[in-house]
């Protein structure tokens, strides 16, 4: 089974291209780790780049440590599992209504949802109807606005529309009523929708630091990626106000960012394999009609 | 299977309901513990100060390192004033005009001068409240005159400014690091013998470095401060983007001496006393990299560089130090300060007490407010020397300890005298190259309050302008022949007439004629 020399030639160049490729892209992250575990004076030196020059576990105390850090941790968790579920469910409840062949006023419902998609008021108006809902300061601002996606909500009613009307109608001739039919026989068999809009939901969730920074000020409520922001804007300090401000500095230390990272991504990164053989099925959801 | 979906959901509507119930609550909450506040605040009113006031605080600057009231200096604050403070710090610079925009404003407002603040629908002018809470809080004419906004009414005044009487009654009263400085390697200096008195010493020592050492690098910048130093030498304003020419304000640009300025920063280059990769830094640490691993010469950044450099090799085990060169190496060495200040409060409309607002920064304002926030608790931060000057019992430059202290950082009314004297520590290097900065520094914030608008023909001039110049500099820095430089130079200039440099300089020469009359008056 030997194949021709070009086909092996080619082969070599493609792995070493895939491979030059791969360590481009998983280097940041590679040395993000190295980083994480290295002494923070150490590390502004450079020279850790593939070993930890100076082997610490200081990073990860000083993080697991401060209650700030851990309360955004458990904030940022609660989010994304509360947010990803409420967010699936609710967009396929009405995925599910809409995906009838027969509703009534259903292009009335869609123009809505298209328009809904397509425009958005922007960030003020939005503000002040979270205001206007009661929806400022509290937990619900991360919840109740992404509980409907749309562009998902579009995807899902594909989907819907794919399964064959003679399940629902034998479920139907058997007494089950409609809520019965959804969560008994469509999602049982939407697995691969669920997996990646959960996925991508609670990727959604866990990464959104806007909504934390603008809709609440109680500190108990920040989340984890707004602790990455703040931490990082802290080392930022604009030219004019060093200039301005009588010798602004940061203590903020390199490592504590960069650990900070490791334990935001680490998560997402535990996940993915799990929901990956979905995820590859779910994404081409829709795509083709037959 | 029914059971887990099921479950499932319920749970999930449980969560959500209560997510939603929580958040109600909240509000309600919020809006409660505000009315009561309120009541807190007009109980206070009627002369009783044992109750604290809790208000907002809101601080536009996102890089700001103190995020929270606490530290002995804030709760030194409230014992004092009553007044405890909920901090918030800006995420972005997108929040601010999100909270202007919807309303939504807390009690007070910790920003650079902000225009959209200073109408009396958003906030409180200082002028009225001082007269009716606060009548004998005296702010001086030349302070009121730089803060005065368009209406005429006072909404902020800014702290980190003094005026030119000030600084000249204090001696001790210093810049801060935000000037510019060059520190060398001492050792080397000492191995060739050398002394750099002026700017050919310095070109001279700087050739001897590149023979003998030529696998070091003569000279390495920050990336912030690459003409900073120079430019002060040939007498042209460091900070300034503009510059005073019989009367009228000119473009930094055409500064006469802005010829012979570049000419010789592209012969630096052109001599292999800096690289021409030094122009591309993407970070401030390249440079301190170059110099603490003893692969650079000199090293260009601020006052305190050498100080910074030597505790880092230090650190590293190293045996050379850095030694500053002196901050003016000619006789034309010139430092103009236009500065007016840097941020200020404004007490909003939607302040809860502004009585107990204007009395917190009058507490602040006063003597013993500014020394408590600037320098700490006296006897136990520090105290007194004899000459005149704070003798601290901490180190100034310990940020950790100063963070979480408080200190400094509560300076929500300050001025540049006391927040200057913390920087005066006898003996260091930083100390001597500030003195020597504050010798040839002229003072004119006249030309700081000429400030463009955003929005007007002129900001957007003035915008074009600067990021035209960003590229066109380094073209003369780099270019290959003293004839090219001065061509590139040529054609910057003809490039801002076109963009409309003369229409900028007569609106601000205008404005700049306004503000000296302000001055008079």
């Amino acid at each position: 089974m030997k194949g021709r020399l070009e086909d092996r030639i080619f082969d070599g160049v493609n792995y070493l291209l895939l491979s030059l490729i791969f360590f481009v892209t998983a280097y940041p992250f590679y040395y993000l780790l190295v980083t994480s575990f290295n002494s923070g004076t150490d590390a502004l030196l450079g020279g850790a780049y593939f070993w930890p020059s100076d082997f610490t576990l200081e990073n990860y105390k000083t993080f697991f440590n401060d209650s700030k850090w851990l309360s955004a941790l458990f904030m940022s968790i609660a989010r994304t599992v509360v947010g990803a579920v409420t967010g699936v469910l609710f967009t396929c409840l009405v995925a599910y209504g809409l995906s009838h062949k027969g509703l009534v006023f259903s292009k009335v419902y869609f123009s809505l949802v298209i328009f809904a998609m397509y425009f958005s008021g922007g960030l003020i108006p939005y503000y002040v109807v979270l205001r206007s809902l009661g929806l400022l300061n509290s937990f619900a601002t991360y919840i109740i606005p992404g509980m409907l996606n749309t562009f998902f909500l579009l995807i899902a009613i594909s989907f819907f529309r794919e399964i064959p009307n003679d399940l629902k109608e034998s479920a139907w001739m058997d007494g089950a009523s409609e809520l019965k039919i959804f969560y008994r026989i469509i999602l049982p068999i939407s697995k691969p929708l669920i997996a990646t809009m959960a996925l991508f939901v609670g990727v959604g969730h866990w990464n959104s630091w806007l909504d934390s920074a603008y809709f609440v000020r109680a500190e108990y409520l920040r989340t984890l990626s707004y602790r990455l922001i703040e931490i990082i804007n802290q080392s930022r300090v604009p030219q004019e106000a060093i200039e301005a401000a009588a010798g602004a500095s940061s203590v903020t230390s390199y490592s504590l960012q960069v650990t900070a990272m490791i334990v935001s991504i680490a998560p997402i990164i535990c996940v993915y394999p799990f929901l990956q053989k979905y995820f590859v099925a779910g994404i081409m959801l829709g795509s083709v009609k037959e | 299977m029914k059971k887990t979906w099921g479950s499932l959901f319920i749970l999930t509507l449980i969560l959500a309901l209560l997510a939603g119930c929580g958040g109600g609550g909240n509000a309600k909450s919020g809006s409660n513990s505000g009315g009561q506040t309120g009541q807190n605040g007009s109980a206070s009113d009627s002369g009783s100060q044992d109750e604290i006031v809790e208000l907002d605080l809101f601080i536009n600057h996102s890089w700001y390192p103190v995020r929270s009231w606490t530290g002995s200096i804030a709760e030194e604050i409230t014992k004092r004033t009553g007044v405890k403070l909920n901090v918030t710090v800006a995420a972005d610079s997108e929040q601010l005009p999100l909270m202007i925009a919807s309303g939504d404003l807390p009690d007070l407002i910790f920003t650079l001068r902000e225009p959209r603040l200073e109408n009396p629908d958003m906030s409180y002018p200082w002028n009225e409240l001082i007269e009716k809470y606060a009548p004998d809080f005296e702010i001086d004419p030349v302070r009121l005159a730089v803060n005065t906004a368009q209406d005429g009414n006072v909404y902020t005044v800014l702290n980190s400014f003094a005026t030119p009487e000030e600084w000249a009654s204090n001696p001790y009263a210093l810049g801060n690091d935000g000037n510019p400085g060059i520190a060398v390697r001492q050792d080397i200096l000492d191995e060739l013998g050398a002394k750099i008195e002026t700017l050919d010493d310095f070109v001279s020592v700087l050739e001897q470095v590149k023979q003998k050492y030529p696998d070091m690098v003569p000279m390495t910048m920050d990336i912030e401060w690459i003409p900073q130093y120079f430019k002060m030498q040939f007498g042209i304003p460091p900070h300034s983007s503009w510059h005073e020419q019989d009367g009228q304000l000119k473009h930094i640009i055409s500064h006469p001496k802005a010829l012979e300025f570049y000419k010789f920063m592209n012969s630096l280059y052109r001599n292999g006393y800096i690289l021409a990769e030094n122009f591309t830094y993407s970070n401030d640490q390249i440079d301190d990299e170059y110099a603490v691993t003893g692969r650079a010469f000199a090293h260009s950044h601020t006052v305190s560089v050498a100080e910074a450099d030597n505790a880092k090799v230090k650190n590293q085990g190293g045996n050379y130090q850095f030694t500053m060169i002196p901050s003016a190496l000619t006789d034309e060495a010139y430092n103009l300060s236009t500065g007016t200040g840097f941020s200020g409060v404004y007490i909003t409309k939607n302040n809860k007490n502004p009585q107990k607002s204007i009395e917190l920064i009058k507490f602040l304002a006063s003597k013993e407010g500014l020394e408590l926030v600037m320098f700490g608790i006296e006897g136990k931060h520090w105290e007194w020397h004899p000459d005149g000057y704070p003798v601290f019992h901490y180190d100034v430059n310990d940020a950790e300890y100063v963070n979480s202290e408080g200190l400094k950082w509560w300076y929500l009314y300050s001025d540049a005298i006391v927040e200057g004297l913390r920087g005066y520590v006898p003996g260091t290097q930083t100390t001597k190259a500030l003195q020597e900065i504050k010798e040839i520094t002229e003072h004119n914030p006249a030309i700081g309050m000429v400030k463009l608008q955003d929005g007007t023909d002129e900001k957007i001039i003035f915008d074009k302008i600067k990021e035209m110049v960003k590229t066109e500099e380094v073209r003369i820095y780099l270019a290959e022949s003293e004839e090219a430089a001065e061509q590139a130079y040529q054609k910057m200039l003809q490039l801002a007439e076109d963009i409309g440099l003369s229409k900028l300089e007569s609106w601000a020469t205008a404005e700049y004629k306004k503000m000296q009359e302000l001055f008079n008056q």
